[in-house]
């Protein structure tokens, strides 16, 4: 299917739910509101048409204004398309519904987000830290403007060219 | 350190045994907590993070080139392709077209970065399994790429050679002859290789039928390249999606039959074949021209989001770039093939001896910096 076919099929189904992005790549970028995650996760792998059987990666995104994002890239293998989806998660409590349920591959993906950007997966299997060492408890360093003790930012030099 | 143990439950006939983080076998640093009984293996807890350098962080605080020599360090032994991925996600983003002599250049040396990965996956894997003989000839050849990428971009082991828009610099005069009989040369000695490994009743032992796995569950856990072509999923992003004009080049997908462990190392093989069949084709049709695209020197490109998808030589491997049309990335999230491979660790092992996770896991082909950034 290409983009348009798969974005008129997911919001013929899944409707006010679903809000198209509009972006010139050739893969569709969806967002879904975080009720519905779960089920449009379910119904972008087991869908025939759609047959998403792959996930690529998932990562959060920090927005200004303390917005979070989790992106999840999906792709199949059997059809040869792929698609990006979004879900924007509540501002004041970053939290999800885990999507291990549906692609066992997204675990260290989850657990990773979670101790980078301090965003709830709820009802993960293993919501132990992935990354950090064992120790840390200088808060989630993948928020923007985090500081922590050896952190120093680099001095803002837009002159340079390339080489 | 928090006490790994904890919530484990164990019988009276199991134990737990730590291997690593400094265990030959581990390739980098890795910790295993394997839960025994006996010497088999009832369950496996993969502990990773120790070369965790955030290079995700990193890429916020510079700029769109700046980030390119990061990019070396993601994964040492194959830098090229993340370089490659990481110019292929910027000019999506700022719709930047590349020169034609760029992309068979990106080609080229892609594809020798493939070979050299792979020689250092076959040497390595028969150090684990006790050989260390081919770990020489493995390293003698590899040396001589290394020769060629220094030649190239002045480099051995982090190239920096991808420029966004093109490549750094053109192949020097002696490049042509050098690499024509390398790859007249190479092809012999993966002769030799196979006649060391590929029916030797030791290696055969150790490697049929270990570590089966089956597509769906390769699939499942975000497994890609080599480890499930071996498994004969037939998915190639050369071919499926080509990138920097793989369209042009005539290879085969090598595919492997049951998903064990030889079945890997086949693919593997197999694959150095094919790349020397590319390397030559890049060579004999190098197009003329430029080898970089303009782009300005304050380079700014329109905010928006763009995912890049590529074969490196362990597996799929890609970017997911949100810019906010400042000089620098907003949020760039880096997959790795290891990230995928090595969570299939723990299905592939179960019920293995001690013995054949180190096979299985040198299948694998996971490189730690990789998995941690």
């Amino acid at each position: 299917m290409n983009k348009e076919q798969i974005e008129n099929k997911i919001t013929q189904k899944f409707g006010s739910a679903i809000e198209i992005q509009k972006t010139k790549n050739p893969e569709p970028f969806i967002y879904v509101s975080i009720e519905k995650y779960i089920e449009v996760c379910e119904f972008l792998k087991t869908d025939p048409d759609m047959c998403f059987e792959y996930l690529f990666q998932l990562g959060g995104v920090h927005y200004p204004d303390d917005r979070f994002e989790i992106a999840l890239t999906l792709s199949s293998h059997k059809h040869k398309h792929e698609l990006v989806l979004k879900v924007k998660l509540p501002h004041d409590n970053p939290k999800a519904p885990t999507a291990t349920t549906v692609w066992e591959a997204a675990n260290w993906y989850e657990r990773e987000a979670m101790e980078l950007f301090g965003i709830q997966f709820e009802g993960h299997p293993d919501p132990r830290p992935l990354l950090l060492y064992d120790d840390w408890n200088y808060g989630y360093p993948m928020r923007k403007g985090w500081t922590g003790p050896d952190f120093i930012p680099m001095p803002d030099k837009t002159k340079g060219g390339d080489d | 350190m928090t006490d790994v143990t904890k919530n484990i439950q164990l019988s009276e006939e199991e134990f737990l045994l730590n291997m690593g983080p400094q265990h030959p076998s581990t390739h980098g640093v890795l910790r295993l907590v394997l839960k025994l009984r006996g010497e088999f293996i009832e369950d496996l807890t993969p502990h990773v993070g120790y070369l965790h350098r955030s290079i995700e962080k990193i890429a916020e605080n510079r700029t769109y080139a700046q980030f390119m020599p990061f990019t070396d360090r993601i994964d040492y032994c194959a830098s090229m392709p993340c370089n490659l991925a990481w110019a292929l996600a910027v000019e999506k983003l700022a719709g930047i077209e590349v020169p034609p002599r760029a992309q068979y250049l990106r080609v080229l040396m892609t594809e020798l970065n493939r070979i050299a990965s792979h020689l250092i996956y076959l040497g390595v894997m028969s150090l684990d399994l006790g050989a260390f003989t081919p770990f020489l000839y493995t390293f003698r050849e590899r040396e001589w790429i290394l020769d060629l990428f220094e030649m190239t971009c002045g480099q051995r082991l982090t190239y920096n050679y991808m420029r966004i828009g093109g490549v750094s610099r053109d192949l020097p005069p002696e490049f042509y002859q050098s690499c024509k009989n390398f790859t007249k040369v190479f092809l012999k000695k993966v002769d030799e290789y196979e006649a060391l490994f590929t029916y030797n009743p030791i290696f055969l032992t150790r490697t049929k039928d270990i570590g089966i796995l089956p597509i769906a569950v390769g699939l499942e856990y975000g497994a890609s390249g080599p480890t499930i072509r071996g498994s004969g999923h037939n998915w190639d992003l050369r071919k499926v999606e080509p990138y920097s004009s793989y369209e042009k080049f005539d290879f085969n997908v090598p595919l492997g039959t049951k998903g064990d462990v030889w079945d890997r190392y086949m693919v593997r093989v197999q694959e150095m074949r094919e790349s020397c069949k590319i390397i030559n084709q890049a060579l004999d049709g190098l197009p003329e021209g430029e080898i970089k695209a303009k782009v300005p020197g304050v380079f700014k490109p329109p905010a928006g989001e763009v995912i890049s998808r590529i074969e490196a030589p362990r597996g799929e491997m890609g970017y997911y770039l949100v810019s906010d049309g400042s000089t620098k990335p907003y949020r760039v999230k880096i997959r790795t093939a290891s990230y995928g491979n090595l969570q299939v660790l723990r299905y592939l092992s179960r019920g293995w001896k001690i013995a054949d996770l180190v096979a299985i896991f040198g299948s694998l082909d996971v490189v730690l910096p990789e998995v941690d950034r």
